[in-house]
């Protein structure tokens, strides 16, 4: 018996159709015998037959309708350039740094560089971005809940559990195992190879070469002579070390160079930044060196124990680092694009529910996993359509019927409101990139809190007045400060808890739904986003300063300052009065006080007992 | 994940039933049973692996020598946070990480007598 009302099952169907007929049924391309791409920056990149079928697959080209900066530019108007360019950029700089360093590394005994691994590693390097879904680094923040549906349909341990920080390559492996089209062109591919390597054993280097895991090695490495399989892990982590860097190792990090530099040239940030264009000139010129194979001096070889490990100088590693900071502060990061993402990353959640309870009664798990993965993989402007079709649907139906219990159907439906907040997602962030948030005095608990007053937008044809209320890291940090430091909890309480467990699941994490419910006793509609970024910082910081208090812990949220890690907006037909606002937001700091004071009294408790 | 990490070596000491280990124990453990049998991959290297012990030093929940961790009372603090997180009741993928870890140490650990292969 089918659902009473069939269409989230079509939407269900034509995710699975989407995914079943452009990517995964058995295709022959005949590419001609080679082809020169141009792309910006770089010039030509030529590519020849073997690779050609990897690069011309569909779901390779897919890539061309993702954008490298997701949303980005609707203020900065030339960031339209898309992962397909810079896949192809970081394809010719993986081979070109090869190239570079291949005189060098003859000298080197048991390591053999031939064709075939120039060609292992321009195909890992093209496939580096294979699974990243559309909406930019958005979607990371649903990583948790992707991984949990996995597990929750496919039981046992038929799939990777990777650390949540790896959405796109989590993605990445699994079409590198499962996509029919994909593994039909890398087998055909190990048989033009001059050594033998088995296509399961091919398949896997490439894998661990983009996963960057240095201590793992294939399991398919008895399928070849023993005398070549030490030669083999060598190279795979040599070519971690060109294509990555590996935590703990180091690299070169030919996908970094290329975005540093694509990203650059396509938001012209020198023009708004005059300070690095010296800097900028500089990598750019030494890219332009490592592509024209002048100069070997660039990368120096490091030996260590049985490993070969490629590296930048010192001083062209640290120009790209003070680069990567300014342009994570000038164009990665900011008010806008962490409200736009927390707007897309609720969306998305709620649509992968829908999709994920749907498919639980309508196919069976392996299916379920395909349409998931066709959601995640679909284009931008098409997962826009599927997401916003989906809450739609979701929105007129009750949902118990496809298994979805009380609270979550009420979270789905309201999310399905925010629709509304996409449609008028240029207004919203123009004007926050325009505005100085305004400083509410909340005597009651001493704290000042930032907020946006008035943005005015049209919502099916009325006029609404929103307010966005901003609680930033430095109320998180004196929040948790409160209650924390009379109680003498380790630091480890404050990373598990308050960083780690929102970075894994920012939504669930915060009982959204709860809040809002409580706060529209107001009589006013009221939303909640959580702005995964925050916490994704939080534990970056985290693991760069390993602070050893607790006091130390939260001083490094306190440092993130005005970075929002929740944003609530506050709709109403006339504009609404600093009083009204005041209230919400004191509702809200004692909402989430509560909650910071009981997920940490949990394991006090616990500890206790 | 330097939190699982201490939750990994606090049960693996447990199953031992010894609060000495050898770094290339844990490694063994994390890079061939975890990652290859259990498919769970909480690290990349074994130097990031080792930084994270370094940090459990300053922190005091263990000793590190370069080779061998002492593994401490105050280990069992963080081992307690990660067993007792509310992430438990929230997440299937959190239960399902601690499963498996859990799975890993109770069927490859034998008391005083996991060796590297």
């Amino acid at each position: 018996m089918g659902s009473p009302f069939g269409s989230l099952e079509t939407i269900y169907y034509e995710l699975l159709h989407s995914y079943e007929s452009q990517y995964n049924r058995p295709l022959s391309i005949l590419p001609p015998d080679k082809v020169d791409f141009f792309i910006p920056i770089f010039g030509k990149v030529e590519v020849e037959s073997p690779l050609l079928k990897i690069i011309l697959l569909p779901l390779l080209q897919r890539l061309i309708e993702i954008k490298q900066l997701a949303h980005t530019y609707l203020y900065l108007a030339g960031a339209t350039h898309s992962r397909y360019e810079h896949s192809l950029g970081v394809m010719k700089l993986s081979s070109a740094l090869l190239k570079l360093i291949s005189e060098r590394l003859k000298g080197i005994k048991g390591l053999n560089i031939n064709e075939d691994d120039e060609l292992i590693l321009s195909i890992a390097a093209v496939l580096h971005d294979l699974g990243h879904s559309g909406w930019g680094h958005a979607l990371d923040s649903i990583m948790g809940k992707f991984l949990s549906y996995c597990q929750e349909a496919l039981g046992g341990r038929q799939f990777y559990l990777f650390d949540i920080r790896k959405l796109d390559i989590a993605i990445t492996l699994y079409l590198i195992e499962k996509n029919e089209q994909l593994k039909q062109a890398l087998d055909a591919l190990a048989e033009t190879l001059k050594r033998r390597i088995p296509p399961a054993l091919l398949r896997e280097i490439i894998s661990i070469i983009i996963a960057e895991e240095w201590d793992v090695t294939p399991s398919n490495i008895g399928e070849i002579e023993k005398t070549e399989q030490d030669q083999l892990i060598k190279k795979i982590r040599l070519f971690q070390t060109i294509l990555g860097a590996p935590k703990g190792i180091g690299g070169i990090n030919a996908d970094r160079l290329d975005w540093l530099v694509r990203d650059a040239h396509h938001t012209q940030v020198e023009v708004y930044v005059p300070r690095i264009k010296k800097d900028l000139e500089s990598l750019r010129e030494t890219l332009d060196k490592i592509l024209k194979g002048t100069d070997q001096s660039l990368v120096e070889i490091q030996k260590e124990n049985k490993n070969i490990i490629a590296k930048l100088s010192e001083e062209i590693t640290t120009k790209i680092n003070s680069l990567r900071r300014t342009l994570y502060r000038e164009v990665y990061e900011g008010l806008p694009r962490a409200f736009m993402d927390s707007l897309l990353t609720r969306l998305s959640y709620a649509a992968l529910e829908v999709l994920y309870h749907v498919g639980k009664i309508s196919t069976g798990p392996e299916v379920l996993l395909r349409v998931l993965v066709s959601y995640l993989l679909q284009p931008d402007a098409k997962l826009r359509e599927y997401t916003l079709n989906i809450l739609r649907y979701a929105r007129d139906i009750g949902l118990s019927w496809y298994g979805i219990e009380e609270l979550e159907e009420k979270f789905i439906k309201r999310t399905s409101n925010l629709i509304d907040y996409l449609n008028n997602i240029h207004i919203i962030i123009h004007r926050l990139r325009t505005t100085k948030p305004m400083q509410l005095l909340l005597e009651l608990f001493n704290l000042t809190i930032p907020y946006v007053d008035d943005i005015i937008i049209t919502i099916r044809g009325t006029t609404k007045h929103i307010n966005i209320i901003l609680i930033d890291c430095n109320i998180y940090a004196e929040l948790i400060k409160r209650y924390a430091t009379e109680r003498h909890l380790h630091p480890a309480h404050i990373y598990h808890e308050l960083i780690w467990r929102p970075r894994m699941d920012p939504i669930g994490s915060f009982k959204t739904i709860q809040l809002e419910t409580q706060l529209r006793q107001y009589g006013e509609d009221v939303y909640l986003l959580t702005n995964y970024y925050a916490f994704r910082k939080m534990d970056d910081t985290y693991q760069e300063q390993k602070p050893k208090t607790t006091k130390d812990a939260i001083k490094l949220i306190k440092d993130l300052k005005q970075e929002p890690i929740i944003f609530i907006i506050h709709e109403s037909e006339i504009k609404p009065t600093t009083k009204r606002t005041k209230t919400i937001a004191e509702h809200a700091i004692r909402y989430l006080s509560t909650t910071i004071k009981d997920t940490l009294t949990r394991h006090l408790r616990h500890h206790l007992t | 994940m330097w939190t699982f990490t201490a939750y990994i070596l606090w049960k693996l000491s447990k199953a031992k039933g010894s609060n000495r280990i050898e770094f290339p124990e844990l490694t063994h453990f994390i890079f061939d049973i975890l990652w290859k049998e259990y498919k769970i991959v909480l690290n990349d290297s074994s130097k990031e692996l080792e930084r994270e012990i370094e940090y459990l030093k300053e922190l005091g929940a263990v000793n590190y020598d370069g080779y061998e961790i002492e593994v401490k009372e105050k280990l069992g603090e963080i081992a307690q946070i990660v067993e007792q997180s509310s992430l438990k009741d929230q997440l299937t993928l959190y239960r399902e990480y601690l499963g498996r870890i859990n799975q890993a140490i109770d069927t490859k650990i034998k008391p005083k007598s996991i060796t590297p292969s």
